[in-house]
């Protein structure tokens, strides 16, 4: 098609004109920074409840409880209070009219609503097309940063509430240093070295006895000699002490992005990766927090486990999903020779059917009540965000599928499956089809609706870490600002709060 | 006050911000909120959106002022809050009217009730305004951007998360859907070029 326009520069010159003018012709809105300090002061107050409620076992709704509950208490103390005085001040019997009223205990305690943005968007909550519910309300506390900022760093939930992060990226190239975060104090404590660099890891198993396992792993220094590109070494964290500990037993076999899940006698099973001998047998091997040592593992046959596949040990229960990875690594299609082998509660391992399932695997997981779920995450293989649910104790199994995330999302950054809990925070691919857009959504255990928990809130980080640090919140650490070289690396912290059911 | 001047100032806002002290956040809301809100509104055409995303801007900022590393354009970081916020809220306003009214769906600059507006447009601004409000947001954000903030194609790449190569698409198909309207027509512009130049840029793009 022919232009319009003679002179492009001019259309330019044009164009600047008229933004120009445009923009000219409208005020400026005054204080608005009042309006800004107003809403600042509103999230402080927030942050203020849930300062309170943090102190609490769990959500707000068990705070409102357990202060309705204390009502009816404090009720009767201010009347014994007030008849006392009354007493003190007026001397002898109180006539009726001085009588403080009668308080009808019998309609149960007074209400009392606390004021919270989940209170407050609860019934104002609008649904999309999807019938997804949307959460609105900013549900993100800015916690303590960490000492050192980094990405694609490890992180664990220790047994007594602490986060562990160490290992990573920053500008100068791998991080070693260790850090651990306490909820409870909002502080960030450095801690002893991790002791090799190590930028391409699995995340660690946390131990029974509160030790964290990371294992094998590839060295940057040794990454010019592909011989010792990968390493053997496992390496124990004690957070009583805060040191590493390089692990006396190597593995068995030399491989890289191995997986390992807890079992529940407290051994660790490690299996899959990149293999160097993959003619051997049996591949999979374990280690026994006890002996310090690993083993062949030979309870699963190599039939069971084949080389590639993805396992999720998480809350007492791992799950193998076995993928097919002949076609592209990465982006997954369950076929129907496809397998979910799960590990139940009696240390059995049962094999799941997939036919229901014919789109492809990103995620998987077991949730706290022995629920395993898978889920996709890319749109080009499948309809992206759905999340399987598998109830292996029901009467009559089966997948029963969520609701589909939103058509505008494109992929998952990130995921967790945690205590009653899939987390995902969605990213919209930033290219010319689509724009910049960072949220997360949660299932709820015992709903299948992905709920959109709000905005995440540094929309451009990539390679955070996620960790859950009690049932209803999640840390998210680190990470790079922006991509490719211009990118900043993060030592932020935030912390998000998950709304009631 | 000098331009280094200036930027010290704002450094050490930044520093301060960074440390938890509001008044030196205002300092940065006072010294950016113009340009924020005069590219929000150049994007969206309604002056409550964008006093509304402003806010929403400096809220996200401060909140993750802590993230914001000193030294790198405060400017571009704010502006790509801004946009993102411009983006996703269209999109969820859009979205919101598809599942209640679709003929609501279609977008009408009300010019009458806008009690912000000073003085009427020229004609031949009304229609460029027109053809700017007819384009998309990725296309508008990139428009204002470039002959507005006068960002450089970099810049607005930092300040959008968009590729390079994205911002640069996006401005030649703006000007170009811009070009091909009835814009060139009413303000009586000869036809007989065709190329497109995305200024500063040094390269430019057939427009077929």
């Amino acid at each position: 098609m022919r232009s319009r326009f003679s002179n492009q520069t001019e259309f330019e010159a044009c164009l600047e004109q008229a933004l120009l003018d445009r923009s000219q012709n409208v005020l400026a809105p005054r204080r608005l920074f009042d309006g800004i300090e107003n809403r600042l002061g509103d999230q402080r107050g927030r942050s203020f409840t849930e300062f309170v409620t943090g102190f609490l076992p769990s959500t707000r709704s068990r705070f409102r409880r357990v202060v309705s509950a204390l009502a009816p208490l404090a009720a009767l103390i201010v009347i014994a209070v007030l008849a006392v005085s009354s007493r003190l001040l007026f001397g002898g019997e109180p006539g009726v009219a001085d009588m403080p009223p009668t308080l009808d205990l019998s309609l149960g305690p007074p209400e009392l609503t606390i004021d919270g943005p989940e209170d407050s968007v609860a019934a104002s909550s609008p649904r999309d097309s999807q019938g997804s519910l949307f959460v609105t309300g900013t549900p993100w506390t800015v916690a303590a940063g960490m000492n050192q900022p980094r990405e694609n760093h490890g992180s664990a939930a220790l047994r007594d509430g602490r986060v562990l992060v160490f290992g990573g990226f920053d500008a100068g190239g791998p991080v070693t240093s260790t850090e651990i975060y306490d909820s409870e104090l909002d502080t960030w404590t450095t801690v002893g070295e991790f002791p090799y660099e190590l930028p391409n890891y699995k995340p660690p198993v946390v131990l029974n006895d509160g030790r964290v396992l990371v294992v094998g792993g590839s060295s940057v220094r040794e990454h010019k000699k592909m011989s010792t590109w990968y390493r053997r070494d496992s390496v124990l964290f004690d957070p009583a002490s805060g040191e590493w500990e390089l692990v006396e037993g190597l593995l068995k076999f030399d491989r890289v992005n191995a997986e390992s899940v807890l079992l529940p006698d407290g051994r660790v099973l490690t299996y899959g990766g990149t293999l160097m001998a993959p003619t051997l047998n049996s591949l999979n091997e374990v280690f026994d927090p006890r002996t310090g040592q690993w083993t062949r593992q030979t309870d699963l046959t190599e039939t069971d486990l084949p080389d590639e596949h993805r396992a999720w040990g998480q809350f007492g229960a791992p799950i193998i999903v076995d993928v097919d990875d002949s076609v592209d690594w990465g982006i997954h299609s369950l076929l129907p020779t496809d397998r979910v082998i799960f590990l139940d509660a009696k240390g059995q391992w049962a094999s799941i059917d997939t036919s229901e399932v014919n789109f492809g695997s990103l995620f998987a997981g077991v949730l706290s009540v022995g629920r395993v779920v898978i889920g996709t995450g890319t749109r080009e293989y499948g309809e992206i965000g759905r999340a399987y649910f598998y109830d292996p104790t029901s009467n009559n199994p089966g997948w029963v599928g969520s609701s589909g995330l939103d058509a505008s999302d494109r992929e998952l950054r990130a995921l967790a499956t945690m205590d009653g809990y899939v987390f995902v925070v969605v990213e919209v691919l930033q290219d010319a089809f689509t724009e910049p857009e960072l949220a997360m959504r949660v299932i709820a255990n015992d709903q299948s609706v992905w709920k959109l928990i709000g905005d995440f809130p540094a929309p451009t980080l990539v390679n955070f870490g996620v960790t859950q640090i009690s049932s209803d919140k999640i840390l998210i650490t680190g990470g790079q600002l922006g991509s490719g070289q211009s990118g900043s690396y993060s030592g932020a912290s935030y912390i998000l709060q998950l709304p009631p059911d | 006050m000098s331009s280094s001047d200036s930027k010290k100032l704002e450094q050490e806002a930044v520093s301060g911000s960074q440390r938890g002290d509001r008044n030196a956040f205002r300092y940065i809301v006072e010294a950016h909120s113009g340009l924020l809100f005069r590219t929000a509104y150049l994007i969206v055409d309604e002056p409550s959106f964008a006093e509304d995303a402003v806010q929403e801007t400096f809220i996200r900022a401060w909140r993750n002022i802590r993230s914001f590393k000193p030294g790198t354009a405060l400017r571009a970081w704010l502006l790509r809050i801004l946009t993102n916020y411009l983006t996703s809220e269209q999109r969820r306003r859009q979205r919101k009217v598809r599942t209640t009214n679709l003929d609501s769906a279609v977008f009408v600059p009300d010019y009458t009730r806008n009690p912000y507006q000073l003085t009427a447009d020229s004609e031949s601004n009304s229609r460029i305004w027109g053809a700017v409000m007819g384009l998309s947001i990725e296309h508008r954000i990139s428009i204002v951007l470039r002959y507005f903030g006068h960002l450089t194609i970099p810049e607005i790449s930092t300040a959008t998360g968009w590729r390079e190569g994205t911002v640069k698409s996006r401005i030649h198909r703006a000007l170009k859907e811009m070009r091909e309207s009835d814009l060139g027509e009413q303000l009586g512009v000869a036809v007989n070029s065709g190329t497109v130049t995305v200024k500063g840029q040094g390269s430019r793009a057939d427009a077929q």
